[in-house]
């Protein structure tokens, strides 16, 4: 792998886990990418349903993986969000974090796949 | 050691997948991944060592599936990992049993490493001592432990089968040497309560004003030097046997003290005000005569009768005939195979030498001479030159030699002439015999 810019996510931590077999580390990042897209998908829809329970609960649910892929960007985000929901309030910025987190998501995909071929 | 299987249950697919490769990466773990609790239920048969739950499960909540587990088996730990901290929510699940709780950040991964570490530890320690226990209790087989033919050995085994059917106080009387405690042993270590633990103390061997605080235990602070708590052998023996050895050098003090335990069942550590129930079996040993001491007034009546239970008189070594060779083969072999050596026997004129023989110190003594025999012969046998004992107490045994009363007369006066210093005249006045008497039998060589 060959960075030739800057990633929005790191692997460090996930190999820490794993360890630095690729089979093993390509598994895991097809979860990643098979199952994340599912939890924004989940929120999306609790947004147009106005349910703070159903992205309260998503966004709990992702926080762990965004922590394990490094992305920093969205380390205080996923949080606010959780937060926000919990407290039933202001689902106008919701709407613009989940936007926010969508989007990086999805070139953190692009960068992933680009890397590791997949 | 059998692989340490892990259930990991997690509906968060990529956190699951990736606790499995982590935890998979020791080869000795065996991992499984759930995401439902009622799968892990259904799974549970596999015995799992260690179960590591998420707390927020889309078909039920963690505490419900731990409950669950824990009314399969109690003794797995669960760990509960939670996407949130919330202290209170933690706190509950620790109160309900959890074994760890904490929340999916960054170490996880070395908190549970340190935990299974933790608990495989615990398992070979556990697994360790119920090997040992086990192997106590094959060595304690009393058939193969308490050795002899003799009738009188016989009645012995017949009174030990009477003493592990029940809880019945057991009391011991032998010479010393007999092998008290290894009674008391055979019979705790073949009973119900085998698995509990044997606590022995030697009255005779703690200081009087002690003794109290060793048995029963005391509190911190209870009296100058008890810095800490400490628990007496009678709660160290909780639900096992208590083994009280010399019990008739007990003073009276303490005897008043043991009665009222005995009685109640339940003692109060020294400088305690809490009263803590006890379930032991009891059993004393003495080689003072008891009823003796009743008489004397040295032992309390009412204590003695509670003591007394199934009483076990072990015969000295004297009185059980042919099991003196039994044991001394028995105890030859036992040391060679201990010290690796070649097997040894045992002469005809050996043997004759060790009947013969009064053992006022008894198999323990048998022991000893063996032991010194095997090292001090040169071939494969022992002969009479090689058994030497050390015993001045040559009263009782005298008897038993069946000498004629010729020969009979020959030893006394030979004794006497060396506890004398060969003074014939003291001998003579000690014996009320004449003098001349002496003069001949040394003239004529017979001494």
């Amino acid at each position: 792998m060959d960075n030739k810019q800057p990633r929005n996510y790191k692997l460090d931590k996930l190999i820490e886990y794993i360890g630095n077999e690729e089979d093993v580390l390509k598994d895991m990042i097809g979860i990643f990418l098979n199952t994340t897209p599912d939890l924004i998908d989940e929120m999306n829809k609790g947004l147009q349903a106005e349910s703070y329970d159903i992205i309260g609960k998503n966004a709990h649910k992702l926080k762990p993986t965004l922590d394990i892929f490094g992305i920093q960007s969205l380390h205080e985000i996923v949080r606010t969000i959780e937060l926000l929901a919990a407290q039933q309030k202001n689902m106008h910025k919701i709407s613009s974090l989940i936007e926010f987190m969508e989007n990086t998501l999805n070139t953190v995909y692009l960068e992933i796949k680009e890397d590791y071929n997949m | 050691m059998e692989a340490f299987r892990i259930f990991i249950v997690e509906d968060d697919i990529f956190y699951g997948e990736m606790l499995k490769h982590h935890l998979s990466l020791n080869p000795d773990n065996e991992v499984h991944l759930f995401k439902t609790g009622s799968e892990c239920l259904k799974n549970l048969f596999k015995a799992p060592s260690l179960v590591s739950l998420d707390y927020s499960l889309p078909d039920m909540s963690g505490l419900d599936v731990m409950k669950q587990i824990k009314k399969e088996n109690a003794e797995v730990p669960i760990i509960i990992v939670s996407g949130q901290e919330d202290v209170s929510t933690a706190l509950a699940l620790l109160r309900e049993g959890a074994y760890d709780y904490f929340v999916k950040d960054s170490d996880v991964k070395d908190r549970l490493w340190n935990i299974i570490k933790k608990i495989r530890e615990n398992i070979q320690l556990k697994s360790e001592i119920s090997y040992l226990k086990e192997e106590i209790g094959k060595k304690y087989e009393f058939r193969n432990v308490i050795k002899g033919n003799s009738p009188a050995i016989k009645q012995i085994f017949s009174l030990i089968e009477k003493a592990i059917k029940t809880n019945i106080t057991v009391s011991i009387t032998g010479e010393t040497g007999t092998g008290k405690e290894l009674v008391a042993k055979a019979i705790h270590y073949n009973s119900s309560r085998a698995k509990k633990p044997f606590v022995a103390i030697n009255v005779s061997a703690i200081p009087g004003e002690l003794i109290e605080s060793e048995m029963f235990g005391h509190e911190k602070g209870s009296f100058t030097g008890a810095i800490t708590r400490k628990i007496g052998k009678f709660e160290q023996a909780q639900g096992g046997t208590i083994f009280l050895d010399e019990i008739g050098e007990m003073d009276q003090n303490m005897q008043s003290k043991l009665l009222r335990v005995l009685q109640e069942r339940e003692l109060t550590r020294v400088g305690g005000n809490d009263t803590i129930k006890i379930d032991v079996r009891l059993i004393v040993a003495t080689n003072r005569n008891l009823t003796e001491e009743v008489h004397k007034g040295q032992f309390r009546e009412d204590l003695y009768y509670r003591l007394l239970g199934l009483p076990i008189e072990i015969p000295p070594l004297r009185f059980r005939g042919s099991d003196i060779l039994l044991l001394a083969k028995f105890f030859v072999d036992e040391f060679c195979l201990e010290n690796k050596m070649d097997r040894f026997s045992i002469t005809e004129s050996a043997q004759n030498k060790l009947m013969r023989y009064p053992f006022p110190g008894n198999v323990r003594e048998l022991k000893a001479i063996m032991e010194l025999a095997t090292v001090l012969s040169d071939s494969d046998q022992i002969d009479e030159s090689h058994i030497s004992y050390n015993s001045t107490d040559l009263s009782g045994n005298f008897l038993l030699e069946e000498n004629t009363l010729e020969e009979y007369t020959k030893k006394i006066i030979r004794f006497y002439l060396r506890k004398y210093n060969n003074n014939i005249l003291m001998v003579a006045e000690k014996l009320d015999i004449g003098k001349s008497t002496i003069y001949r039998m040394i003239k004529e060589n017979q001494i």
